[in-house]
């Protein structure tokens, strides 16, 4: 797919680009779909339900089965009976010795992918180490829906919105993540075994590359510091071979995925904020450019000082309440867009036109002022993307962003979050940079924490030392720095 | 930055909006009682916008006009000038929604000018309430006097008529109020004309030596000197610098009442330039003022004082970074060695001949071309902690020797700190005086068996509290990784002498508050429960932060610059049993809890605890009549008929608390004192590591699966959170066994770290602070322990171990299958 011809990256925007181009998301009930989502993106599988007309919908464990007139639920994992099966395949691609019993290293290998274990939670997907395992639960499976939202397209449309002006890509999310999994697998050999064996034995045979649009993507740089921006910057250094090889296998799984629910949770609330503010500007027939719109918008996300208290922190409900406004403004101009012409008008004509129409903005005013909530589903995908899951035990999320106390949503970064963030902003690992540079990664992400609080997490995940008067010249260094 | 309008005529519709956005977001850290910094939003908004320093401040004013004038809160830093624009009150109207309103600490208009000069004086939080309804501090302060006031008619609580207690002792206490936390006069700036009346603190280390360096020859010297001195607000850079130059006849600028970036002197036939507070834009230059200033002053061969902080030395610094070396000036090559301590100097016309290189002192020549063009010296001023030793130091420029002359920068064990007299450290020198100052009005006569404040003088009086005292004030230090400023200290002495009185009460009041420490009248709980209030400002409660009302306990302990790090090692949170009669036993509660468990009729627990401890315990150097009026009202409460089980066992443990918090007081006995002696260990022994926490270490990053045996330590490869298999592994799992490693630590200044190395190679670093040492001393027999900090450390040690697994060294890994307590090796070939 091409998202813009060269020609039409030189233009300014149109009217119609007030309103974002994705698709409606819905709440990811286990992290591990998104890096799935972006697998299945990459390739196809012609095997067929029982009956032939029902989609498949692929869960690595089901803990109870479940079923439905509107796909047919396979389990991926090996069933106990032919943990032999996997085992021998997992030896005729390299693991052994031979002496070592089917059973137990099928067993083993099974056990060590499983991912995150939710309470409560009716299936259990793979860690998506390597595409072998990224396949083996998809979207449907994830979601329990026939026909869930296309989760990768999202992340692609919310790549291609962060594209600086002029820049010129082949691929997006999805290829890079394959071009990134398939250097790890070159270099490690019990990953690239084990990949090779579920390939074979737990999908099996019709399992193809997908051919896939590989055209140039051009940027049209119109949301320069939004969290797209950052997102795009964040993830082509995550899959970029220096991290990719200074990172283990899981831990790369584990950043790759922070990054991801990051990029939908902050670029659909910032699309929201960006809605309120559109909205608010045309009900208060504001004469702006398209840079004086953009240059103003508010913090999408607002990181109160931990000195404050709890209630005074809490964002549970200006966030619900932004989503929902945001989405009510978002049929209005959607609406308003489909008028005759109007989609093809230049920003400044549209604008014009658009703060006389006395009748956009009285609907603009009450969608404003609505009590409805018609953005529930984005809110909740917005809130378990960047939400803590389990806060202990095993499967204790140290990459959330919010914490939910009670009826409390407060922000609160686990120690591996801003691990993320900071190492990733120092370019490379190994490298260094400051507190200064962070802030600014953390502005564009629509952040805008107090600099103690930032200097404070970064102390607690033992990446930079504060001083009293360093400032914001707080040295981070990157996490995982490689040493000879 | 926009073009529409360049510095000149009406404020665009984006210029009026980046202008709102900066002052609401102040006005909300204001309202919300966070501390946010003017100076640095006006540099923000001119990156933002073309206008000048002055226009947006006056601008920022206006809008303070539009505001009042719609009765909504304003920033009183910012008075309201009228005549604003149209466009900024039509702006100011479209977004009105965004301004706070007044549901917190409210400053709108308010009639009271009492009020108003107050919140003007002062940006702490602590005069407003928090907005989940907790009232105002203060008021319920006077709401207490005024209730005293009722109570006791006899007490004169009018301003207007005879004082009870010596005016002179109340005025001296009064200017405590200045040097408190968030007090006024924090600042010094050369033309400040009054000097301080409180006792001037040493110099941190380093600085007398630069100084005396600087004046030695200043006039006569052939090369211009150059002096830096780094580091963060609080530590009395500004104050050695104006002192410096108070012999220097001023060239400007002119007296204007206001601070100034630059200040000018004549020295002999060279002027001293003073970069006071780097932090102020330059007038004469936007883009990098600090290396420009440099500069400037050395084509003209003029001497430097320049006070920086380091975030401006990186910002200068960063901001060069894509310069060609060879392009470097002066400023370029001074500012990347004061921010790195190195600069490259290859293909550079100007470097710095580095000389000496210590943690707080640096030395060295300017050079052009090979050719000396000034002496440098920077000192880091907050390097050395002022609970510390101050290291000797003399600074001599020979071409043949290294200037700095001295001894190195060590800290003191723990246990040995009591053995020292307290003047020795800088800290200790400053609260020496301030208690001899206020002790010397020997005629003041004040009741003092309800009066903490003057309990808190009587205690500080000896020597051996003051010394206690420092002993807690760096174990926080050590605990939280910080040091203390000046600003830190003075909040601290403040709070042993005077509790956080001055957070809530105007220093015209003192007198009124001395009158309230009087006789209470009332049933055996009201007068403890008075009491019980009066020891929040007992030195012994006030410095950890114990406050009666939980809430607010809570609210001090986040935002009090001293009680957030002090209260860490409340020693009540690791009262740990035993005695301290071996000076390096831990235990030390026993004392206490034993006064508590004999039968009432043997004496009160102060009197069985004074009989139990000997002659020369310092607790009998803290115990004051305040405190056996405590007593008595104790050993009333228990003989009080009426009172319930839950009064009197909610009373028992108070006072068991206040007494352990006294006890430990006197003795310097923070919490967690086996770990902070530990760490200052680490720190001395350094490359070294003491051995408690290397096995401690050893158990929390390599774990045996069966600890105590000759076991391996297996760690899960691809797990989400690599916490290695211990015991009975269920399922069978593939894990990668780890070999030995060795451990050693790096230290950087007071920071240390362990390095973990295999066959020499290193394979991770992490800090070794306090949280992991406490993590790794509670590991015992191979077994990993859990501790509060557990979630801390936790992911710290996971990332550490994960870097076990990177590919690069993966090559010879041993894998294993682990089932049960047996595991399988399993081997991996590249045959597909």
């Amino acid at each position: 797919m091409v998202y813009v011809d060269g020609n039409e990256s030189c233009l300014s925007p149109r009217i119609s680009s007030l309103v974002l181009p994705m698709n409606r998301p819905q709440y990811v009930s286990v992290p591990e779909g998104f890096i799935s989502a972006l697998a299945w993106k990459l390739f196809e599988w012609d095997r067929s339900s029982t009956n032939g007309t029902l989609p498949l919908a692929l869960m690595y464990k089901t803990i109870e089965s479940t079923s439905s007139k509107y796909y047919e639920l396979i389990s991926t994992a090996p069933k106990k009976e032919n943990y032999s099966l996997f085992g021998d395949a997992l030896k005729a691609n390299g693991l052994g010795p031979e002496k070592l019993s089917s059973s137990v290293l099928g067993e083993a290998v099974a056990n060590s992918v499983a991912g995150i274990k939710s309470e409560g939670g009716k299936g259990q997907a793979a860690s998506p180490i390597s595409p072998g395992f990224a396949l083996l639960q998809n979207m449907r499976g994830i979601q329990k829906a026939g026909n869930p939202p296309d989760l990768a397209e999202i992340l692609e449309t919310l790549y291609k919105l962060g594209l600086p002006s002029g820049a010129a890509v082949s691929g997006g999310v999805a290829t890079r993540w394959k071009t990134a999994s398939d250097r790890r697998l070159q270099s490690d050999l019990l990953l690239s075994a084990m990949d090779r064996a579920a390939r074979a034995e737990l999908l099996g045979h019709g399992l193809h590359i997908n051919v896939q649009d590989v055209s140039v993507v051009q940027g049209r740089g119109w949301f320069r510091k939004t969290p797209f921006d950052w997102f795009v910057r964040s993830w082509d250094r995550l899959t970029d071979p220096v991290w990719v090889d200074a990172l283990p296998a899981r831990v790369w799984v584990d950043w790759a995925t922070t990054v991801l629910r990051l990029a939908v949770g902050l670029g659909f609330l910032w699309e929201s904020a960006w809605y309120e503010y559109v909205g608010r500007a045309i009900v208060g027939e504001k004469d702006v450019t398209w840079q004086e719109l953009h240059s103003g918008m508010p913090d999408c996300l607002p990181w109160k000082s931990s000195k404050g208290t709890q209630s005074v922190r809490d964002v549970a409900s200006v966030l619900k309440w932004r989503v929902n406004k945001g989405t009510g403004v978002r049929r209005v101009l959607d609406a308003w867009l489909k008028g005759p012409g109007n989609d093809e008008l230049s920003f400044a004509a549209g604008w014009q036109k658009m703060i006389a129409d006395r009748s956009l903005r009285t609907e603009l005013t009450e969608a404003l002022a609505s009590r409805e909530q018609p953005g529930t589903n984005s809110w909740e995908a917005i809130k378990y993307a960047l939400q803590t899951r389990d806060s202990s035990g095993p499967f204790a999320d140290y990459f959330g962003m919010l914490r939910q106390n009670g009826r409390f949503l407060t922000v609160e970064p686990g120690t591996e979050w801003i691990t993320v963030v900071a190492s990733l902003a120092c370019g490379e690992p190994g490298n260094e940079t400051n507190v200064g540079e962070l802030m600014t990664d953390l502005r564009e992400m629509g952040l805008n924490p107090e600099l103690s609080d930032v200097v404070a997490l970064l102390e607690r995940a033992g990446l930079a030392r504060g001083s009293a008067d360093a400032d914001q010249g707080v040295i981070i260094r990157s996490a995982f720095e490689t040493r000879n | 930055m926009t073009e529409a309008t360049v510095g000149a005529g009406a404020w665009s519709v984006l210029e009026l909006d980046a202008l709102i956005d900066s002052y609401v977001i102040m006005l909300q850290s204001e309202i919300a009682g966070q501390k946010y910094n003017k100076r640095r939003s006006n540099i923000q908004l001119q990156e933002r916008i073309n206008r000048t320093h002055a226009s947006i401040e006056f601008k920022l004013c206006n809008l303070s006009a539009v505001l009042q004038d719609q009765d909504l809160p304003y920033i009183q830093g910012y008075r309201p000038r009228a005549h604003y624009q149209r466009a900024l009150f039509d702006q100011v109207a479209f977004r009105l929604a965004e301004f706070p309103r007044a549901e917190i600490g409210s400053n709108t208009p308010d009639p009271s000018p009492k009020t108003r000069s107050h919140r003007a004086e002062s940006t702490t939080s602590y005069h407003h309430a928090t907005s989940d309804g907790v009232p105002l501090e203060k008021s319920d302060h006077e709401e207490f006097l005024n209730t005293v006031a009722r109570e006791h008619p006899s007490i004169n609580s009018s301003d207007d008529q005879t004082p009870q207690v010596q005016n002179t002792f109340l005025e001296l206490l009064g200017r405590l109020w200045d040097r408190s936390t968030g007090g006024g006069d924090v600042a010094f700036r050369p033309s400040t004309d009054s000097v301080s009346a409180l006792p001037t603190a040493p110099r941190p280390a380093g600085v007398e030596a630069a100084c005396a360096w600087f004046a030695e020859n200043a006039v006569t010297s052939k090369i211009p000197k150059l002096l830096f001195l780094a580091g963060g607000p609080g530590a009395g850079k500004s104050d050695a610098a104006g002192r410096l130059v108070a012999g220097y006849s001023k060239i400007g600028p002119a007296e204007d009442g206001l601070a100034h970036r630059t200040y000018y002197y004549q020295t002999g036939d060279r002027q001293t330039v003073l970069i006071n507070d780097a932090t102020i834009p330059s007038d004469e230059h936007v883009f990098h003022p600090l290396v420009e200033e440099i500069n400037d002053l050395t084509r003209n061969g003029n001497h430097l004082i320049a006070c920086v902080n380091r975030g401006i030395l990186v910002e200068e610094s960063r901001g060069r970074s894509n310069k060609n070396t060879w392009d470097y000036t002066a400023g370029d090559v001074i500012v990347k060695w004061l921010a790195s301590a190195h600069t490259d100097q290859f293909d550079q016309t100007w470097e710095v001949d580095t000389k000496d290189s210590l943690d707080h002192i640096r030395t060295g020549y300017l050079k052009h071309e090979g050719n000396i063009v000034a002496e440098v010296v920077a000192v880091f001023v907050d390097v050395c902690s002022l609970l510390e030793r101050t290291p000797a130091t003399s600074i001599t420029f020979n071409r043949n020797d290294d200037p700095v002359k001295g001894a190195e920068y060590k800290l003191l064990d723990f246990h040995d700190r009591a053995i020292h007299n307290p003047g020795i450290f800088p800290a200790g020198d400053l609260l020496g005086q301030v208690v001899k100052q206020i002790s010397s009005l020997d005629n003041v006569e004040i009741d003092d068996e309800w009066n903490p404040i003057i309990a808190n003088i009587q205690s500080l009086s000896s020597p051996v509290i003051q010394s206690s005292i420092l002993s807690l004030l760096r174990a926080a230090e050590i605990v939280n990784g910080q040091r203390f400023t000046y600003r830190e200290i003075w909040g601290a002495i403040v709070r042993c002498l005077v509790g956080g009185l001055p957070e809530v009460l105007d220093r015209k009041d003192i007198q009124r508050e001395f009158e309230a420490y009087s006789t209470f009248e009332g049933n055996e709980i009201s007068t403890f429960e008075h009491l019980q209030n009066l020891a929040e400002k007992r030195l012994s409660q006030a410095l950890f932060g114990i406050r009666e009302n939980p809430e607010r306990q809570n609210a001090d302990v986040i935002r009090n610059p001293v009680t957030r790090l002090t209260n860490r090692i409340d020693p009540m949170r690791d009262a740990l049993s035993g005695r301290r009669s071996d000076g390096r036993e831990f235990g030390w509660a026993s004392p206490v809890t034993d006064a508590f468990a004999g039968p009432a009729a043997l004496g009160t627990p102060l009197s069985t605890l004074l009989e139990d401890l000997p002659d020369d315990n310092p607790f009998r150097k803290i115990v004051t009549k305040f405190d056996r009026t405590i007593d008595q009202a104790f050993s009333k409460l228990l003989d009080y008929g009426s009172i319930t089980d839950a009064v009197r066992f909610e009373k028992i443990r108070w006072y068991g608390a206040y007494l352990g918090r006294l006890y430990a007081t006197a003795s310097g006995i923070p919490a967690f004192q086996r770990e902070i002696s530990l760490w200052i260990e680490a720190w001395c022994l350094q490359p070294r590591l003491p051995k408690p926490i290397g096995l401690g270490l050893r158990t929390l990053l390599r774990p045996k699966q069966q600890p105590g045996e000759n076991s391996s330590s297996l760690i899960p490869v691809f797990d989400s959170r690599t916490t290695p298999i211990i015991g009975n592994q269920l399922s069978p799992k593939i894990a990668i066994q780890t070999g030995d490693f060795e451990m050693t630590t790096h230290g950087d200044a007071e920071n240390l770290f362990v390095v973990l190395s295999e066959n020499s190679k290193e394979i991770a670093r992490m800090p070794l602070d306090y949280a992991l040492i406490r993590e790794a001393t509670s590991c015992s027999a191979d077994h990993s322990g859990m501790t509060e900090l557990t979630e801390i450390t936790a992911p710290r040690l996971e990332r550490f171990r994960a870097a076990r697994l990177i590919t690069d060294q993966l090559d010879n890994a041993s894998y294993k299958i682990v089932h049960g307590l047996e595991d399988h090796f399993l081997t991996v070939s590249e045959s597909a």
